[in-house]
């Protein structure tokens, strides 16, 4: 990189050059942005651009920012643009991603531990979720577990998912027990 | 695999009511409701319907009912943490059927593959069977490497089978077993010898009605001397023929493991990571070894002990044993609960540290970007604060272990109260001679060791067992690709190569190369081309058999692979990689590696058709360089050149090309493409390369895409076509284009 590059990139976001628009992020206008089901296929309307019959909401930031900066995919996985913030939408397109996404983020939340136990070399969680009491294994205590900034995420051994947070969601003699272990 | 599950009877109520006796083709239950919440739901198919039913106490409603032929496809979809089965309409609108979380999968995957053959009218393949993921006994999900259920495991099985090992050992084993039981006799003995000397020899009475007996005193005290010194030789015998037996036999199986591991196909590899297995050669024989050099005799020595010592004492003094034992079982299980709690408490600890040495790995493995962006004080925070965990984890534990431990020798000791309390009635009352209190306290104090090992000793051998059992697993497996028995010798391959609408994924329901045909002549180059991802690699594991087709044919030279014998294939197949792998060895140990017993001359021959030969020369140590460890000694072109010659000296009539000029200068990829061009010439050669310039010497090239094939031909007719080979040559034609203006 030259120095002047430098100077221009400092304290600011890299611009890519003019003649590479091709590799600029597109955010989409919330006003120009309709979304709509049809069958049970998610299907968006760029106005002035185009449709497509059915698309994929992506979350950029699963686990840290996780209600904003929604990448809408088409089925080959191209990216037709970026909802920064999915509450600047209309009501109904609004309702009908955010459906779509818990849909696809099946990430169930731990409110309740009933037991940690270690069996035979894998880890036992019976828990209680937003979704309903589930029981799972993790390879290790710590294997399957991802710190954030809030708690945990949780991968079992078959790659389902678990959301534990180390705060109010979570009830005292739970934290209690979680605390025992790590 | 089932796809026939029983449903609950409101579902098969709901069901009868819609359809009547129609036969169920597919009854399986998801795990997520249409609600989003964890919840049953069962999909049920016939051979006209799919029906989605919610059970909902004794009632179950019908959710979805699509007739089949209104369907144009059925599939699986990957969501995050969970799935769905999806199913597109003929009217084109799409539905999802059900969704189910990753503990179903492989049975809807299944059931979709089923439902989408009978959909397009195509043939029905049969439900293969994958292996199991839980446990069909218990429904224990298995480590995914491996089907041994610890908690179904039968610990008798294992043992007896660890037992074979032993037969050639007999006479060993016997030594061992004599010495054992001779070191407990001797254990026993030493208390009685203490019994005879305060009874006779030094009881105040009888020295004072017949004098003091010195002579028995020096005999008893001689005795005993004796017993400890044949007891300590014992020891030291039985110890090294253990250690000999244990270690011996953990080598028979090692050597035996390892022989089994090289065997296995490629397949077995992509299933097992090579820390895995690496620990499975490693760590789990290295359990086993412990087992049998030290936990099962040990185990084994403290229940005779239990045994002996209960006998003595019963026949000494019945009431008082009876009394010193009944609160033993509570005090045992006391402290294996204690002892439950704190091994969570270490647990605990370890977990911190293996964070914290994360934390170190991370910024000491990767210190030049933390100094280059200037955050060694962030990374000193980041560390600070592990630290601080794992100090007070540590402390937590530690105080723990300092507070339980005297208290749990306080609660063995109670049993010694007992006996002085109620033993010294008994002897005041001249029930009991002191002699025998003495060694009957003696006993009891034998007696708790081996009681508190014995709790703990099960739960070691548990696990030690379980390492067993995971061993004898792979042991177990046959090869994938196994040489069938009337496999065809074939020493003189002609070389050609031809797929009959072949297909295969490494995930068996998952195919990554679809119904491919082709049918390369003796001595042809055919070229794979498609952007990655396409199957191109995966076509040339199959031309070298590491994998088999799922459908369809590979023939080579006319013959069925799967027939032809593994070894005459492999030596007529030459492999060059992109990435080259060389062992640490010197630069002839790495050519000749191709050909076992190949002479200098040959090694040397090989490297100049490589145009390798005279940098190697260069080299101050010529062929008896090191590479080091993956030839890092070696530049990337060299390391070519080097893979090249090996793949000359074997001479092989099968040739595989993986792009074997990428990250060289363009002065290096002259080189490597004339040593490459003098390589190929009469063998059957498969190219794979990004950069098409790499190909112009291909005969024929095949355009694969996403696992099909695209186009076929020459590079001419390609180019006429004004198909994905065309624009593939201009798209980088263009690039290189701004390469040139950027360099």
């Amino acid at each position: 990189m030259t120095e002047e590059n430098d100077k221009k990139s400092a304290g600011r976001m890299p611009e890519p050059p003019d003649d590479e628009n091709a590799f600029k992020l597109r955010f989409l206008d919330p006003a120009e942005v309709k979304f709509f089901r049809a069958g049970d296929a998610l299907r968006v309307t760029i106005e002035g651009d185009r449709s497509c019959l059915r698309v994929v909401p992506m979350r950029s930031f699963p686990i840290s920012l996780r209600d904003q900066y929604i990448s809408i995919r088409d089925m080959e996985g191209n990216e037709l643009g970026m909802v920064r913030d999915p509450s600047k939408l209309d009501k109904e397109s609004r309702k009908l991603l955010e459906e779509e996404i818990r849909r696809r983020y099946f990430t169930p939340m731990i409110h309740r531990i009933n037991s940690m136990r270690d069996r035979f070399g894998v880890f036992e969680w019976d828990v209680e979720t937003d979704r309903g009491p589930r029981k799972f294994l993790t390879r290790s205590l710590h294997d399957g577990l991802k710190e954030t900034d809030i708690g945990f995420i949780i991968t079992d051994m078959e790659n389902n998912r678990y959301e534990l947070r180390r705060d109010s969601h979570l009830d005292p003699s739970s934290a209690a027990i979680l605390d025992r272990r790590l | 695999m089932i796809l026939k599950e029983t449903p609950p009877e409101s579902v098969e109520r709901a069901f009868r009511e819609m359809s009547g006796d129609a036969e169920i083709q597919i009854s399986i239950a998801g795990d997520i409701g249409d609600d989003g919440r964890f919840g049953e739901q069962w999909l049920l198919a016939t051979g006209d319907d799919i029906m989605v039913f919610s059970p909902n106490g004794n009632e179950a409603s019908l959710r979805i009912k699509l007739p089949l032929k209104d369907l144009i496809g059925v599939k699986t979809q990957s969501l995050i943490g969970s799935s769905a089965l999806e199913t597109t309409t003929s009217s084109g609108s799409l539905v999802e059927l059900i969704q189910y979380s990753n503990v179903h999968s492989t049975k809807f995957a299944a059931a979709a593959k089923w439902l989408d053959q009978k959909v397009k009218g195509e043939e029905l393949s049969p439900v293969t069977e994958k292996s199991p993921t839980r446990c069909p006994k218990c429904g224990m999900l298995l480590r995914e490497d491996s089907k041994v259920c610890p908690r179904c495991l039968q610990r008798g099985k294992v043992i007896v089978r660890l037992m074979t090992y032993l037969k050639p050992y007999w006479h060993i084993a016997c030594i061992v077993g004599i010495l054992t039981l001779s070191t407990i006799g001797l254990r026993l003995i030493s208390p009685q010898l203490q019994r005879i000397l305060i009874d006779e020899a030094l009881n105040l009475e009888k020295i004072r009605v017949s004098g003091p007996r010195y002579d028995l005193l020096g005999w008893v005290v001689l005795a005993l001397a004796g017993v400890s010194l044949v007891g300590a030789g014992l020891r030291i015998l039985m110890g090294r023929t253990r250690a000999r037996l244990g270690s011996r036999i953990t080598y028979d199986i090692r050597g035996q493991l390892y022989e089994m591991v090289q065997r296995m196909s490629l397949r077995f590899f992509d299933k097992h990571k090579t820390g895995e297995l690496m620990s499975r050669v490693g760590r789990d024989t290295g359990a086993l070894q412990d087992l049998l050099a030290f936990e099962i005799p040990f185990f084994v020595v403290n229940m005779l002990m239990l045994i002996g010592i209960g006998i003595m004492i019963m026949t000494m003094n019945w009431k008082l044993a009876l009394m010193t034992l009944i609160p033993m079982p509570l005090v045992a299980l006391g402290t294996t609960a204690v002892w439950n709690r704190i091994r969570y408490m270490f647990r605990k600890v370890w977990h911190r540290w293996s964070q914290l040495s994360a934390v170190l790995n991370d910024t000491l493995s990767g210190i030049r970007v933390v100094k280059g962006f200037a955050q060694e004080r962030r990374e000193v925070e980041r560390f600070s604060t592990r630290s601080h965990d794992l100090y007070q984890a540590n402390m937590h534990a530690e105080q723990a272990w300092a507070t339980v431990m005297p208290m749990l020798s306080f609660l063995w000791g109670l049993a010694s109260l007992i006996i002085w309390y109620f033993g010294g009635r008994s002897v005041m009352g001249q029930q009991m001679t002191l002699g025998t209190l003495i060694a009957f306290h003696a006993y009891i104090m034998m007696f708790l060791g081996p009681l508190e090992m014995v709790t703990e000793m099960w739960s070691w051998i548990t696990r030690a067992l379980a390492a067993a059992e995971r061993i004898f697993e792979i042991l177990d497996t046959e090869p994938e690709v196994p040489d069938e028995a009337e496999a065809i010798a074939m020493p003189e391959l002609k070389g050609a190569v031809e797929f009959q609408n072949m297909t295969f994924g490494y995930d068996r329901h998952k195919p990554v190369l679809h119904n491919i045909d082709m049918k390369v002549e003796p001595g042809e180059m055919m070229g794979f081309v498609g952007p990655s991802g396409a199957g191109k690699t995966t076509m040339t594991n199959l031309i070298c058999r590491f994998y088999t087709a799922d459908e369809g044919n590979i023939l080579v030279d006319g013959i069925d692979i799967k027939k032809i014998k593994l070894d005459d294939l492999r030596r007529q197949i030459g492999v060059v990689l992109q990435e080259p792998f060389l062992f640490n060895g010197t630069v002839a140990e790495n050519i000749g590696y191709a050909k076992p017993g190949a002479t200098r001359e040959e090694i040397m021959q090989a490297a100049r058709i490589a145009d390798a030969h005279d940098f190697i020369v260069k080299f101050p140590d010529g062929y008896d360089t090191n590479v080091g460890e993956r030839g890092q000694k070696l530049s990337g072109g060299e390391r070519q050149r080097v893979s090249i010659a090996r793949a000359v000296l074997r001479d092989p009539r099968i040739l595989i090309l993986d792009e074997a000029t990428s990250n060289v200068d363009t002065e290096t990829e002259k080189r490597i493409q004339g040593a490459l061009a003098r390589l190929v010439k009469g063998r059957t050669t498969f190219a794979i390369a990004h950069r098409l310039s790499t190909l112009r010497n291909a005969d024929r090239l095949m355009v694969l895409d996403k696992g099909k094939k695209v186009e076929m031909g020459t590079h001419d007719e390609l180019m006429e076509k004004k198909g994905t080979y065309r624009k593939l040559v201009e798209l980088q034609q263009e690039m290189s284009k701004i390469k040139a203006v950027d360099g």
